[in-house]
């Protein structure tokens, strides 16, 4: 759009000068393209107190008290009265001091549960002055050895009622004691039962809507990118390094995988598939600086549509970029897979806790500390609320025998739905002992545009070669809504561990 | 400028600077070799500022202890990004392709840069220094790492240069010493160059020799110009600094890190200096700075505390109770305790850390109570108490059946076990930390001063143990309740002391520490088994047994009445 403006006169503006202003304002306002602030608010908190840290390692939801309750990785919990409302309105009391660095919160039958380093606790405030008297352990199966890696995180409570730990290995390619690098199921009186093994340095553990579990690792040894990985229970997630603690496992998940081999060539998540029957590959790659390089909580969206248009997709929060990613989980051929598609950006630090409630209404939080966040701020704790109006985004991406059917939020414009508007890259990573790896086997499969529904809220796409063990890096610039916008994330990372036969 | 000419000049500066491996016209000589690391779980550099001369050939090793890749990019001036900061966040934009440009933006600005360095590796860059004086900033670009990770390049003329540091080192071999003069006669154990003429700690990597020992470091610096020069000689323990013959410096004796410092007027040219170090135990430092009002200051040694001795590296942060006349608990990696240590401060100044790996009292102290700023600072290395007197009198598993008293106490539950963990290790043997089977943590209950009661189960017994804080003859103490529920049988033992003594005075043990014992509630046995008193009670079940621990002496040393 172009305003003819007044040369002349542009200084010293005369009173029409400011109706012409107005009027550019309120253009804009439609013509400008859309933000994600426009969809998703941040709202931020200060500090519980003056001088605290809020470092959010876990945020949970103490059951229908309405209160929301954070730990912090310097050790305290605070609860959050009014968190839902003007953050000038909430009544922040301390619940607890100072654990060690917990990283996962959980509530049941009016006890909080806290992942902390060395083991499960769970806590309740008996005498009701606010701040909790007993500290119960209720599971200390794993081990510490001093290590600032050896972080644990936990879940919220499961379908079942049964949390799920998930220990980070001792530094980069060691597991010092006992169950570092794995994942463990621990009922809320304290039955630990090994999961899964074959963890590296995990960020978070959470739920997809189906109650299944995923955590995130981060790149490194074994894992060339960082990735959402579902933990099927009795599987090996890819790094060896914890698979010595079989020998106390008394059998939990069978018998050690075999290892993967050093020298084969170099490997792909794809082939070791073939040779190590257990090992599941990243239900969803990250692609490691592309959407970031940290992922860290999962939570599902069960707010039927409180939190906007995502129901029964699945969130991750992201460290390093200071965002948070959404995700669209399919199961093909017993496995699961899915894409990832950028949803915000801008947080005040590096995330780290997640809770999305049934209320549709989100909290994440997080640090800096030991490793930077683009937002800048050493701690914080922040809302997501959804505005109301719905972005044109690309909903599902879905896995077919030659290609995709994608899903959008709102009609596209059909006319835009054609083979030049997607672009396609293709690749993979090698699963390897060195830290990381590089996009490799790079491919730029056709994308051919094979039919549109009627009511323009689905396509399908053929894919010229659908590569099994790759992500699809799905570009689609030229697409528009049939209100003449473009999406507004226009990418979606597909990682197609099967192929499905429809 | 020609756009196409800008690109060739830069293309060719590039070249020119960009070296991984020495330009073979060096002939194995820079001007200025600067070794630089990482610091693991720190998300920083070890050195914050070096100095070259304009045009010098500057070797940069960079070593990479961390558990992060990381890479060092130096970069050119730019006055609206002095520290590199703005430089550092492009990384963010460069997505996948990041990892093939090792996370370096592709810039014209870029003077230097190493590729990724692996974990435990290191690299060296090779470069031409500015011609430009000034300063010029380096940074780590892997995303969000310069955020801290960065320091800068000072390009100065006419430097303060000090060369041709050698180093003796002494062994003091189990001789006990006090001062330096102490190892006078002695003939020097190993000696050797200093690496980048830096005076350091451990020049000679001398692991297995970490006390009583003492070094020698000689050698030479140019002074610049004719001016008044301050020395600060901080160490841990005693030092001595003698430039020309004459001693400038006595920080002689065993102290924590104490600096001390000399103003001279030193002529332009050429002096030597002479810096004695001894360390007879405990903590270790040893930091030697120059200042000048025209120079600033100029580090003769790796460690650059001694130019701001009140500045920490890491700046204490002192953990104390929310409310007057409560307790603070804090949960922590602590030296003296198994990894699962938990703190508590009493109020009153007295202070102890129960160790829930090994459910038993690890030590008690006093003074301060915890020092967190090591744990809430980087990735968390743990906390430090703050306090003073520690004590460790009964650490170790609680309880045993013994069927006779010459049986040894079982020593903590470590297990070793083998793994694969990679081709060059197939059977790497690990060591860690277990809980004990016959042991279950239970947690601990608050009253409402906050003060602990810890609960634990030993086979089928129940047991609790809570400590009060109190005052006994103006010192601090503590009362310790140990509740003992369910039948016990036969031969059940609790070792209340692990290094007792004979002497018994008011029923008083006296320990040959500051803390003495006395034991109510129960019967005591002292034993000696495998060389070691010990002072152990018969548990049946159902005891309640008093524990009273008391400093021998209030804070100072003098016993208040």
């Amino acid at each position: 759009m172009t305003l003819r403006t007044n040369p002349i006169r542009s200084s010293n503006q005369p009173c029409w000068f400011i109706v012409l202003t107005t009027l550019t304002i309120a253009f804009s306002a439609i013509a400008e393209d859309p933000k994600e602030s426009d969809y998703y608010t941040i709202t931020h908190f200060g500090p519980p107190a003056e001088g605290v840290t809020i470092e959010s390692g876990g945020i949970v939801q103490m059951g229908d008290t309405g209160k929301i309750a954070v730990c912090t990785r310097r050790g305290q919990i605070w609860t959050a009265e009014n968190a839902f409302g003007d953050p000038a309105n909430v009544k922040w009391q301390i619940f607890a001091e100072y654990l060690h660095e917990p990283l996962g919160l959980a509530w049941k039958d009016g006890w909080l549960y806290a992942v902390q380093r060395p083991e499960l606790t769970r806590m309740k405030d008996e005498d009701g002055d606010g701040r909790a008297d007993i500290f119960e352990t209720v599971s200390d199966i794993w081990g510490v050895s001093s290590n600032y890696h050896e972080y644990g995180f936990g879940s919220h409570f499961d379908k079942n009622g049964d949390i799920w730990t998930v220990h980070c290995l001792t530094g980069s390619f060691t597991s010092n004691t006992k169950y570092r690098g794995w994942v463990i199921k621990i009922s809320a009186d304290g039955k630990a039962t090994p999961m899964a093994c074959g963890v590296r340095s995990p960020g978070g553990i959470g739920f997809n809507a189906a109650g299944d579990v995923f955590y995130t690792d981060n790149q490194g040894a074994w894992n060339g990118s960082s990735s959402l990985k579902w933990v099927k229970p009795g599987s090996f997630q890819g790094n060896p390094n914890g698979n010595v603690w079989f020998e106390i496992a008394n059998g939990a998940i069978g018998d050690p995988p075999p290892h993967p081999s050093y020298d084969e060539g170099p490997g792909r998540a794809d082939k070791a598939r073939e040779k190590i029957p257990t090992y599941v590959p990243p239900a969803v790659v990250l692609p490691h600086g592309k959407v970031g390089n940290s992922p860290t909580g999962v939570v599902p969206d069960l707010s039927d549509g409180k939190f906007g248009p995502f129901a029964g997709q699945t969130f991750v929060g992201e460290q390093t970029h200071s965002k948070v990613h959404r995700v669209f989980l399919e199961k093909v051929n017993g496995m699961y897979q899915g894409a990832i598609f950028p949803f915000l950006e801008g947080f005040d630090s590096g995330n780290i806790g997640m809770l999305l409630g049934k209320d549709g209404v989100m909290f994440t939080g997080g640090s800096n500390r030991g490793w930077g966040a683009k937002g800048g701020k050493p701690a914080s704790f922040e809302r997501v609320n959804w505005t109301g109006e719905v972005p044109f985004e690309i909903h599902e991406m879905r896995a077919k025998s030659d290609g995709f059917e994608l899903t959008f939020t709102k009609p596209i414009d059909k006319a835009t739905a054609i083979d030049a508007s997607f672009k396609m890259d293709a690749y993979t990573y090698i699963y390897q002992k060195a830290y990381g790896s590089p996009e490799v086997d790079k491919l730029n499969p056709t994308v051919t545009v094979t039919g549109v529904a009627d009511d323009g809220k689905s396509m399908t796409i053929k894919v010229e070669p659908m590569t099994k063990g790759h992500v699809h890096d799905l570009h689609a610039e030229g697409l528009k809504s049939s209100e003449g916008i473009g999406l507004l994330h226009n990418v979606a990372y597909y990682t197609l561990n099967e192929i499905p036969t429809k | 400028m020609d756009r196409k000419i800008t690109i060739a000049l830069a293309a060719l500066f590039a070249v020119f600077h960009l070296a991984h491996a020495e330009p073979p016209e060096w002939s194995g000589n820079p001007d200025k070799e600067i070794t630089i690391k990482t610091l693991p779980g720190m998300m920083r550099y070890d050195t914050p500022e070096i100095v070259v001369e304009p045009g010098a050939k500057v070797k940069i090793t960079i070593e990479n202890p961390d558990d992060l890749e990381h890479n060092f990019v130096l970069l050119d001036q730019d006055k609206d990004d002095k520290d590199g900061q703005k430089f550092g966040e492009l990384s963010f934009q460069l997505g996948a392709k990041g990892i093939e440009m090792n996370w370096v933006p592709d810039s014209p600005r870029v003077l230097a840069k190493t590729g990724m360095i692996g974990l435990k590796a290191s690299t060296e860059v090779y470069f031409i220094a500015p011609e430009k004086v000034g300063m010029y900033p380096y940074i780590c670009t892997v995303p969000g790492h310069s955020l801290l990770m960065r320091g800068k390049m000072k390009v100065a003329k006419d430097n303060f240069i000090v060369r041709d540091v050698t180093w003796k080192l002494f062994d003091a071999k189990g001789k006990k010493i006090s001062k330096l003069a102490d190892f006078d006669g002695m003939e020097p154990i190993k000696t050797g160059k200093a690496k980048n003429n830096l005076i350091s700690l451990q020049p000679a990597n001398q692991n297995k020799l970490r006390n009583n020992y003492a070094l020698i470091f000689e050698g030479k610096f140019t002074a610049p110009k004719t001016e008044v020069y301050e020395f600060l000689l901080n160490s841990d323990d005693g030092s001595r600094l003698a430039v020309n013959g004459e001693e400038f410096i006595n920080n002689d004796g065993i102290h924590p890190p104490k600096t001390v410092s000399h103003k001279e007027e030193l002529e332009k040219g050429e002096h030597t200096f002479r810096l004695g170090f001894f360390d007879g135990g405990g903590g270790a430092k040893l930091s030697l700075v120059a200042k000048t009002k025209f120079l600033g200051s100029i580090p003769f040694s790796a460690d650059q505390n001694a130019k701001n001795p009140k500045k920490k590296t890491q700046a204490p942060i002192l953990l104390t109770a929310a409310n007057p006349g409560e307790a603070i608990v804090h949960r922590t990696f602590v030296g003296g305790a198994k990894p699962r240590g938990i703190g508590v401060g009493y109020p009153g100044g007295i202070n102890l850390v129960w160790d829930a790996d090994v459910l038993n009292l690890a030590f008690v102290y006093r003074g301060g109570f915890m020092d967190v700023g090591g744990h809430w600072n980087g990735r968390g290395s743990g906390s430090k108490i703050a306090g003073f007197d520690s004590e460790n009198l009964s650490h170790g598993l609680p309880m045993q059946e013994l069927e006779s008293l010459d049986e040894p106490w079982e020593p903590f539950y470590d297990k070793t076990i083998k793994y694969e963990r990679d081709k060059e290790n197939p059977e790497k043997e690990i060591t860690y930390t277990d809980r004990h089977p016959d042991y279950q943590f239970r947690g601990y209950q608050l009253d409402k001063k906050r003060f602990p009661t810890f609960m634990y189960d030993y086979k089928n017994l129940k047991v609790t143990d809570r400590f009060d804080p109190t005052e006994i003859d103006g010192a601090e103490a503590l009362i310790r309740k140990i509740k003992v529920e369910g039948d016990a049988g036969e031969n059940i033992w609790m070792r209340v002391l692990n290094h007792g003594s004979d002497e018994i005075e008011n029923g008083w043990i006296k320990t040959a520490q500051k803390v003495w014992i006395k034991i109510e509630g129960v019967e005591p046995t002292t034993r000696t088994a495998s060389g070691m008193k010990e002072t152990i009670v018969p548990i049946k079940g159902g005891e309640e047994i008093t524990v009273t621990y008391k400093y021998t002496k209030a804070i100072g040393g003098k016993v208040k009445k």
